[in-house]
């Protein structure tokens, strides 16, 4: 019985090794020798939405955060914060923080997931994106009930996402989304507190190294029914992928080595 | 095999392998397991109930921090996880691993500390979950500071239960056995790994290849392997046949051990991941589901000729239907982790779907056929009423059926939506009659639910004592169980 015993223990352990080691520690190794970027890198780039943030909401954010000046320290608290707000409420089971390589091959020139989420850069998640001190751990997500918010910066306007926030159902008749009351001091939804400033942070922060929408593009858009209002701005292109004139063909992420 | 000294059915001392007299079973603990386990899966299905509200814009405590939904949906999975299927597992170990060692536990007096400390900290977890402490990681809610708590939990658990069979001098190891030893290796390594390491160390897509591991391999080496050792057990002593084939028996166990941890990343699958470990995970899966197949068929012919038992018998049909919804889950596991059906199903109710079809309609029922099967033996008193239990069985097996399919149909239609660059609030919309349904199931549950709670207390209650006619005297399910004897 010892003797049996002894099989399944070393087994067992032998077994889950050998998984962490070729599930876990190799994709690991791919990252290796690339730092981690620090908070402090971070804030060397902070999005033009934090400066709106303080000059908006003066008394507030002096409030949170000790000062009206859109300062790099506010701004990491900030970030802190709203990814705080972000875990304890797990807006993470509802929203995904990633854009899907998904093969092309389906018709359209990039996956849908590109197209829906990417229409201006048209280019997926990739591995540098997260490697950095917001990152711990990820926030992938693997339940879509609302949009996907790794590229959510600029999408929207500062005050888009409060009254949002205060109450989805306000900006988006049809949203299953719950309001965040709490994220307010007052019962109006006007006096956002330190979450709720720290969340419209964390928001606008989202993608900001990557790609910003055109300012408040979605409210620009004409006022349909809220059917059309929604198509998602992507623009086929005029060009067919390889074509003369294709602005893409240089970058085809899908092109060259790459064996998917 | 073992030998019974005194006869009150509760609590038998017997000669253990060693040749001491000692009480075997500690059956006030298995007893008090099951009692927090439906406890919690109570509690549990309300909070599922109630986030489903959620989809249909029918919250009943919007506004209200503490009741916020994406909390009370933290607050479910984890409940279902720790609260439930770690206690009622715990609860079968007490009354399956001494009878199959011939040997006691380390220590009854540890074996009630152990119900204090874990439902001490199921509730502390649950606590910090709706307060706002919660960590972001898939099953692994549980607050960070909780996680240290759990960890010398397992370990307790752990070093309890091994003890029986690390003394044990019988001559054969019984498959249930082979499960558990390896479960006990596999828990607190996966817990560690999946809790510590993303959170401190790992950032970003390194660290979701690890979470990826950890959301597998916390279905895949812990709830798995205890379920399947409860249903190498019970089946046999249920239906009195030994089991089909110990060959596949082999070819189960070893199958599951080698390829199971392989398949972490199809959790992630099209993600950022590198491609080698999302293609590698996906050939593993496949290699698990025939796997999982085969055992599935091993039960089912195990049971050849016995069918006609699952009339009198409600916890060999709790079983049976754990079965079918085990072969459907295989079934659809051949589409869900290809890269194709990724494109569409990823993100959306199809996965919902899996869950409850595995998480319910397989576990959940294996133990509610266990809790039907012991609750007389641990108490002593017959159930209150069998017409309850079949209530029981008939809304959470229908409930589950409705539940699974609707799932998976809204899931597709949302995919489909969501590929063809509509609108995202046309799928919102389109999916509404689907989670309506979805709450529709929930009731039912939630009904079913509470028939089970009603008759396990009025039996209780009723004093009507429970005869063993079958099992009087010895210990015959573990010698049917083995196939000596049978
Ligand atoms: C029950 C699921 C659910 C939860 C929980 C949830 N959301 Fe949402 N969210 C949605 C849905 C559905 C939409 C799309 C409709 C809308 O705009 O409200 C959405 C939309 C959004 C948008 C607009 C995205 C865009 O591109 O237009 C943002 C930003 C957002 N949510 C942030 C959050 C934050 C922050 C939290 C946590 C505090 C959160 N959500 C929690 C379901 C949810
Ligand atoms: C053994 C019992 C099983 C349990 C308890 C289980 C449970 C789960 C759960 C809870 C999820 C959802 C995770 C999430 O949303 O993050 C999931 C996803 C998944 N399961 Fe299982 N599962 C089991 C068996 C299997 C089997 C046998 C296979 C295939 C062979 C499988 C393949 C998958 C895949 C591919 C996903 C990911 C789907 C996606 O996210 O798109 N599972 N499983
Ligand atoms: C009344 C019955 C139940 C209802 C109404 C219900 C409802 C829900 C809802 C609404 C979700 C969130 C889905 C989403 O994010 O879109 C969920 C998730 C989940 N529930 Fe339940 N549930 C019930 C019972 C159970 C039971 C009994 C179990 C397991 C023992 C269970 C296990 C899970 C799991 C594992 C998830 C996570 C799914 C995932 O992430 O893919 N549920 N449930
Ligand atoms: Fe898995």
């Amino acid at each position: 019985m010892e003797r049996f015993n002894f099989i399944f223990i070393v087994a067992g352990i032998l077994f889950f090794t050998l998984a962490f080691v070729i599930m876990g520690a190799l994709p690991l190794a791919q990252y290796q020798g690339i730092d981690v970027v620090s908070m402090d890198q971070i804030a060397t780039n902070i999005p033009y939405q934090f400066d709106e943030l303080a000059r908006d909401y003066p008394e507030a954010f002096e409030k949170a955060f000790g000062t009206t000046e859109p300062t790099a320290d506010a701004f990491k608290e900030a970030l802190e914060t709203g990814r705080q707000a972000y875990i304890a409420e797990a807006c993470w089971h509802c929203h995904t923080q990633q854009i899907r390589r998904i093969d092309p091959n389906d018709g359209t020139e990039v996956g849908h997931d590109v197209s829906r989420w990417a229409p201006d850069t048209r280019l997926e998640s990739e591995a540098d994106e997260y490697h950095n001190a917001m990152n711990y751990p990820h926030l992938f997500g693997t339940r879509r009930v609302g949009p996907d918010l790794i590229r959510s910066s600029g999408r929207h306007s500062n005050d888009w996402h409060l009254a949002h926030l205060w109450n989805p159902r306000e900006t988006s008749p049809y949203s299953v989304m719950p309001p965040y009351t709490w994220f307010f001091d007052d019962d109006q939804g006007k006096v956002p507190n330190k979450r709720g400033l720290g969340m419209v942070t964390y928001l606008q922060w989202l993608g900001s190294w990557h790609t910003q929408f055109a300012p408040s593009q979605y409210e620009d858009l004409p006022q349909l029914p809220f059917d059309e209002s929604w198509y998602p701005p992507y623009v086929p292109p005029e060009t067919q992928p390889g074509e003369e004139g294709d602005p893409y063909a240089e970058e085809d992420p899908y092109g060259g080595e790459e064996d998917y | 095999m073992t030998q019974t000294a005194t006869t009150p059915l509760i609590r038998p001392t017997v000669i253990t392998s060693r040749g001491e007299t000692r009480v075997l079973v500690d059956t006030t603990s298995a007893k008090l397991h099951f009692i927090a386990a439906v406890a919690w899966i109570g509690v549990g299905i309300v909070a599922g109930l109630l986030y489903s509200f959620v989809f249909l814009r029918l919250y009943p405590h919007e506004g209200v921090e503490v009741l916020s939904p994406g909390r009370i949906r933290m607050m479910h999975t984890n409940l279902m996880a720790y609260g439930f299927l770690t206690n009622a597992f715990i609860g079968m170990l007490h009354w399956v691993v001494p009878r199959l060692t011939g040997e006691p536990v380390l220590s009854h007096a540890l074996s009630k500390l152990i119900w204090i400390a874990w439902n001490a900290i199921v509730a502390a977890a649950m606590w910090g979950i709706l307060t706002g402490h919660a960590q972001a990681i898939e099953w692994g809610e549980t607050p960070f500071w909780a996680d240290h708590l759990v960890v010398v939990g397992v370990a307790l658990v752990v070093i309890n239960f091994t003890w029986s069979i690390v003394r044990s001098r019988e001559k054969s190891m019984y498959v249930t056995l082979w499960y558990f030893t390896a479960a006990f290796v596999w828990t607190p390594l996966v817990y560690i790994m999946g809790n510590y390491l993303p959170q401190t160390l790992v950032p970003g897509t390194g660290g979701a290849a690890l979470v990826g591991l950890y959301i597998h391999d916390l279905v895949g080496l812990f709830v798995t392997p205890m379920g399947w050792g409860l249903m190498y057990f019970f089946v046999p002593v249920i239906s009195r046949k030994p089991i089909y084939s110990h060959a596949i028996s082999l070819v189960g166990f070893w199958g599951l051990a080698f390829f199971y941890p392989l398949n972490g990343v199809h959790h992630f699958l099209w993600s950022p991941i590198p491609m080698f470990a999302q293609y590698g995970a996906v050939i593993s899966t496949i290699a698990v589901e025939i796997v999982v197949t085969t055992v599935v068929i091993n039960f089912v012919l195990t049971m050849r000729g016995e069918w006609y038992r699952l009339k009198e018998s409600i916890a060999l049909r709790w079983f049976m239907v754990g079965m079918t919804c085990y072969f459907i889950t295989c079934f659809q596991c051949a589409f869900q982790t290809t890269l194709t059906m990724q494109k569409v199903i990823h993100f959306t109710d199809w996965v919902v779907g899996h869950s409850h079809l595995v998480m319910f309609g397989v576990f959940s029922f294996w133990i509610a056929g266990v809790i039907e099967h012991l609750w007389p033996k641990l108490t002593g008193r017959e159930w209150w009423s069998r017409r309850l239990n079949l209530w029981h069985f008939w809304l959470w097996t229908l409930g589950i059926a409705l539940m699974f399919t609707d799932l998976t149909i809204i899931g597709v239609v949302q995919g489909l939506l969501w590929d063809s660059l509509r609108p995202w609030e046309e799928s919102i919309r389109y999916s509404e009659i689907g989670w309506f349904l979805r709450m529709i199931s929930g009731w039912m549950i939630l009904i079913g639910f509470v028939c089970l709670a009603i008759n396990m207390l009025m039996s209780f209650v009723s004093r009507q004592d429970h005869v063993d006619t079958v099992y009087a005297g010895q210990f015959p399910e573990a010698a049917a169980a083995t196939g000596v004897n049978a």
